[in-house]
């Protein structure tokens, strides 16, 4: 088999398999168990490694399931694909890879950070569905596919959120995220109805090509807008995320930072590849611009209000999907004005793309340190915390380096993407740029919270023995706050290779439509 | 050059950057060798003055901070309290709402293209 030809099925196929098979391994022994899940992961991990090489060097990727070869696009007579078809360009192996590592990386924090039990078996399986959630979603190049990866994604989401079911709380934000989220897929569902009905096919690309622009296709564009920008928690829609972010396990709590984001890819890909030859687009973008900038600012407003250590750090995950949609909705804005677009808008949209993925190294650190003070204390109210500088110094050099980066100070990966953000709107409309650097500076205010609070003061006699923290959680945050830094220290090197294609890829709506066509 | 990021309208170097923090932490610890030779830790000149009283070993609580800002932004607070209810029949309302808005945004945007 070549197993580079099948990558992007595998890809999905692997982890599914893997989470579904695990509670029949650990019949085998917990030992077992582990190395199950750590080989599929590894192997998911290699396989988007793999075809982001392949994709960024070769182009796009198309996989049609069932064909004769799953290069080759079936086509009917009036033109239209037929069959599920996957079609990766820059933009979604870039989100793939994120996705994946991320996950694979909080998978190792959660080695020991789950405690052994029958819920580490449930945790696992929920986990893999998970990630092939994640890459199925980005993956797919047709609605209803999508519909089907948004589902599983919210399901075994809502059931990660409610693991610790024995508190209640964890299972009310469970609960809340599943009905917002069935309520968002149901609106998905008609917009693909909508859609269906008037064209009767559902590849995007071929839908892309052949689309109106009608009365029910602008109403479907707002239904997948609103619907999928509930899913990444953008304002007025977030309510879902204090919750989901804050009672979920902590490794939980940074994969669900990187599955809103597969949702922000949807949201991408629907307004730039699907609907980018709307002849009103720019109002779109506005809108888009709007949503963003309401977002940055409530955000950060409530997170510098919370004593909760992970609602405080959920907030500002809030805050921050806010940089991208200003970045992208910066490019969406002048996609048909090509001076624009050249002089500032790729640059925006660049920004915004590597901010998706500092976000989800950054907010992963966070959320992981967060769990070690947590794990630690047992306590997620920083009332109750105080001197843990003392007993945690690692954990606190660690929180400082996603802190600093989050709120974009030099020389970390969070300051390089907000710079390209800050420079590249402040062309676009210097009122954006200007509450963009407000908000950076709230958001270190709100860190410096939490880091006066748990880190400095007295010692506490309670904290004086607190455990010690498992290597493998160390390790975690290890990586993530290495590749923190060497983003912030080698930024072309990722624009270079992964960002700058990724950009291209998404405003280069022909090459998409090209691939199926 | 890898080091080099141009931003459109200008360029950042994580290197220029570290080379100055170098030399500023290099310039502090040379003024502050000019400092007090005197100075002891751990004695009453380093402790608060607390009213000639042994200052309490109490740490701030997380409520205290930013007091002021939330008292002068008392309002808006206000406001953003009463929108984040808790109640998921709330947020389904926030949904249904802004997909309204998002129509009624197109419908104008179309009438004025």
């Amino acid at each position: 088999m070549n197993l580079l030809l099948h990558s992007p099925i595998l890809a999905i196929a692997i982890p599914l398999l893997c989470g579904l098979a695990t509670p029949l391994i650990s019949k085998f022994g917990k030992n077992v168990r582990d190395l199950w899940v750590t080989l599929g992961l590894l192997f998911t991990e290699f396989l988007v490694l793999i075809l982001t090489y392949d994709v960024i060097s070769n182009g796009i990727r198309i996989y049609t399931l069932g064909a004769k070869f799953p290069a080759e696009v079936v086509l009917t007579a009036n033109f239209v694909p037929i069959r599920i078809i996957l079609e990766l360009d820059a933009f979604s192996v870039v989100m793939a890879l994120t996705s994946v590592s991320i996950s694979l990386i909080a998978f190792i924090y959660s080695l020991k950070f789950i405690k052994e039990g029958t819920a580490k078996i449930r945790y696992y399986t929920l986990f893999l569905l998970l990630v092939a959630a994640m890459v199925g979603l980005v993956f797919t190049g047709d609605l209803f596919s999508m519909f089907v990866f948004l589902e599983l994604l919210s399901i075994s989401s809502a059931a990660l959120v409610a693991f610790y079911f024995h508190k209640g709380e964890s299972l009310e934000a469970a609960f809340k995220y599943i009905v917002f989220s069935a309520v968002g897929a149901l609106m998905v569902l008609l917009a693909i109805g909508l859609i269906y009905g008037q064209y009767g096919m559902l590849n995007i690309a071929a839908l892309a090509n052949v689309l109106k622009f009608s009365f029910s296709d602008k109403v479907a564009l707002v239904l997948l807008i609103v619907a999928f920008a509930m899913k990444c928690g953008i304002v007025p829609l977030h309510m879902w995320v204090s919750d989901a972010y804050g009672e979920a396990p902590a490794p939980i709590s940074a994969v669900l930072v990187v599955a809103s984001q597969a949702s922000l890819y949807v949201l991408f890909r629907i307004s730039f590849t699907l609907f980018g030859g709307l002849p009103t687009i720019g109002i779109v973008a506005w809108f888009i611009i709007i949503l963003g900038i309401l977002s940055m600012v409530i955000g950060v407003s409530m997170a510098i209000i919370q004593n909760d250590i992970k609602r405080l750090i959920a907030y500002n995950a809030v805050s921050q999907v806010g940089y991208m949609l200003l970045g992208l909705g910066v490019g969406l804005a002048v996609i048909k004005n090509v001076t624009a677009l050249n002089s500032f808008g790729l640059v925006a949209m660049e920004g915004g793309i590597f901010h998706i993925i500092n976000d989800a190294i950054i907010m992963s650190l966070l959320f992981l340190t967060a769990g070690v003070i947590i794990y630690k204390t047992g306590t997620k109210k920083m009332d109750e915390m105080s001197g843990l500088a003392y007993e945690m110094p690692f954990t606190m050099v660690l929180f400082l380096i996603g802190a600093l980066a989050l709120a974009g100070l030099p020389p970390f990966n969070g300051f390089v993407s907000k710079l390209l953000i800050y420079e590249s709107t402040f062309r676009f409309n210097p009122l954006l740029a200007i509450i963009a650097i407000l908000v950076s500076i709230l958001t270190l205010a709100s860190f410096v919270k939490i880091f006066y609070s748990a880190f400095t003061g007295p010692r506490l006699r309670e904290y004086n023995k607190v455990r010690d923290t498992p290597k493998t959680m160390l390790v975690a945050m290890l990586i993530l706050a290495l590749l923190t830094l060497l983003f912030g220290l080698f930024p072309n090197m990722v624009i270079d290779n992964l960002i700058s294609p990724a950009a291209h890829a998404l405003i280069n709506q022909l090459k998409y439509v090209g691939g199926v066509l | 050059m890898i080091y080099l990021l141009e931003t459109g309208a200008g360029f950042w170097n994580p290197l220029v950057w570290l080379l100055s923090l170098f030399i500023i932490v290099l310039l502090v610890y040379f003024v502050r060798c000019f400092g007090e030779k005197k100075y002891n830790s751990g004695i009453e000149q380093t402790t608060s003055f607390y009213s000639g009283n042994t200052p309490p070993n109490l740490p701030i609580k997380c409520n205290n901070i930013y007091w002021g800002f939330f008292k002068a932004l008392d309002k808006y607070y206000k406001v953003l309290m009463n929108i984040h209810t808790g109640l998921v029949s709330d947020y389904v309302s926030w949904f249904i709402l802004t997909i309204v808005l998002g129509l009624i945004v197109l419908t104008i945007g179309d009438l004025l293209w």
